[in-house]
């Protein structure tokens, strides 16, 4: 499994994608808190301590599934569509394929908002932890969602297209069933999506349910690699 | 008997179309057995299901006395290359050697697989990324991919179709080398020189059903029960011609004849010796006996034929 996920690590920065995705972090992120820098009295008269990652924070709410979605959509169902997957599976078993697969593909995101966060120490003179895990557990479950698409999508193309709708739709639909709990059916969709637990109301509920969720995408992943003809 | 695959009443569908019906079949450890059948006789279905690329539908499969699914420690004696061999286009050979080495938990000095890539003749294309290589260089790796892992048995799917005849030969000299050291292989060919040239033992699927099974000896007395002789010989009289006549047509058929040789039939070669003795008696002197035997080809058409 390790071996799996390193290779499915280094594989992530391979793409042009995975540098121009770094490089728009680092460019909000940095900008957000050089502007924040000069009104640093007024926030911290406010009490918005964690002003200076707001950025990374805002920008990771709306186009991290985005980000998520051009790195991962393929993880799977690329390897099957290659038949690469075939030498796989002939030397380690398909559970690991996939837990190792989710597992780099996490890592990466583990090493790039740590140098990100790291990049604002300068500014904020202090390494936002809280913050930094509440990201990781919202880019988990993408990472989840992404790679269970992959194992039901069988073609990359396809896969390519859903994950896009559902990246751009499912923050959609997250942001509305935060301001406006009238509709039934968002409030229902919104249970099982991470905007949901951000809400300060939630309290801690989300470091319960957000990893849960993703520990579901995983497994569904496996229960139906598992099964497969490849 | 120890086997190193059982096969026992495999049957594979795939929606209401039955692919495999109730395959069974044996490969001794230690030997070498080659799988023929025609494009869609449900070959590379088999070998699928037992490399662990498919799954049955109904029926049992032991790889070295395991059932599948194997365990990590038997799946890590095992060696397969897949009929199609892809790989990773951004890596070099040597880059998915010590990839697929370190997967299967057989990690070895660079040298290990530089030996490697140099038996299947790829030892110059180490360095090479795999979108730069040609399908031929692609079957070599995938043999070599197949054998990083020194494996107690493997999988061949077709392993010398596309490549160069130079490399053929190269290629035959791996699989001898893998039987003498006890290494199982199987080996599924459309090349049925090469399976007659390499293997010990034989298998001939049909129409998703194994048609026969045996050593080639065996498969020759089943599908040819008779042997086919020529005898050449000094000129014969007339009289001695008639006598040999009667004595040959008592134990066979005679094809063809002329007053310097004899084509006929015997049902087993013990009675070459009674023909041969009773030519010294008439002192005609025989310059030399043929014994023609099915090939593996005559034997494959004769199988297919008859379903």
């Amino acid at each position: 499994m390790k071996t799996i996920s390193f290779y499915e690590f280094k594989s992530q920065f391979k793409s042009i994608k995975a540098f121009l995705i770094i490089a728009l972090l680092l460019v909000v992120t940095l900008g957000s808190a050089k502007l924040f820098q000069n009104f640093q009295v007024q926030t911290a008269e406010l009490g918005f301590e964690g002003m200076y990652i707001a950025g990374l924070v805002a920008l990771l709410t709306i186009a991290g599934p985005l980000f998520v979605s051009a790195l991962s959509h393929d993880s799977i169902n690329r390897e099957t569509h290659t038949r690469t997957m075939r030498f796989l599976v002939t030397k380690v078993s398909r559970t690991e394929i996939v837990i190792g697969k989710f597992i780099g593909m996490f890592a990466f995101w583990v090493i790039c908002l740590a140098v990100v966060s790291l990049a604002l120490i300068p500014f904020s003179g202090t390494f936002y932890v809280r913050e930094y895990l509440v990201i990781l557990l919202f880019m988990a479950y993408f990472i989840g969602l992404f790679l269970f698409l992959s194992t039901v999508i069988t073609k990359p193309s396809l896969s390519l297209f859903v994950g896009t709708v559902l990246a751009i739709g499912l923050p959609v639909i997250g942001f509305w069933g935060l301001v406006d709990n009238s509709n039934v059916v968002i409030r229902f969709v919104n249970y099982v999506m991470p905007y949901f637990y951000f809400d300060e109301t939630t309290g801690y509920l989300g470091y319960l349910v957000l990893p849960a969720m993703t520990a579901l995408f995983v497994a569904a992943s496996c229960w139906l690699v598992k099964g497969r003809d490849l | 008997m120890s086997y190193a695959i059982e096969v026992k009443n495999v049957t594979k569908e795939f929606g209401a179309k039955t692919v495999l019906n109730q395959v069974s079949m044996q490969v001794k450890k230690g030997s070498i057995f080659g799988f023929l059948g025609r494009n869609g006789a449900g070959k590379s279905t088999l070998v699928n299901i037992m490399t662990g690329i498919s799954f049955v539908t109904k029926g049992s499969v032991h790889l070295l006395g395991e059932p599948l699914p194997l365990s990590s420690a038997v799946q890590r004696k095992i060696g397969v290359m897949p009929d199609y061999s892809m790989f990773y286009e951004d890596m070099t050979a040597l880059q998915h050697l010590r990839y697929f080495a370190k997967l299967l938990k057989f990690e070895q000095p660079n040298a290990y697989y530089m030996n490697l890539l140099k038996q299947v003749g790829l030892e110059d294309a180490a360095h090479v990324k795999t979108k730069k290589f040609s399908f031929g260089m692609k079957k070599k790796l995938g043999i070599a991919q197949a054998l990083v892992n020194a494996p107690e048995l493997i999988f061949l799917d077709e392993p010398t179709s596309g490549v160069d005849a130079d490399s053929i030969l190269g290629i035959h000299e791996i699989i001898r080398n893998l039987a003498k050291k006890g290494t199982t292989v199987f080996l599924t060919s459309h090349n049925l020189d090469e399976v007659e040239k390499l293997c010990d033992e034989v298998a001939i699927m049909e129409n998703g059903v194994v048609r026969s099974q045996g050593t080639l000896e065996e498969l020759r007395t089943r599908f040819q029960p008779t042997l086919e002789v020529t005898m050449k010989h000094a000129q014969a009289s007339k009289d001695s011609k008639a006598i040999l006549t009667k004595l040959i047509e008592n134990h066979g058929e005679i094809l063809d004849s002329s007053p310097e040789h004899f084509t006929f039939t015997l049902q087993d070669d013990t009675m070459i010796p009674v023909i041969t003795r009773a030519f010294a008696q008439m002192k005609i002197d025989v310059y030399r006996i043929e014994v023609n035997e099915p090939s593996l080809e005559e034997i494959f058409l004769d199988v297919a034929s008859s379903q």
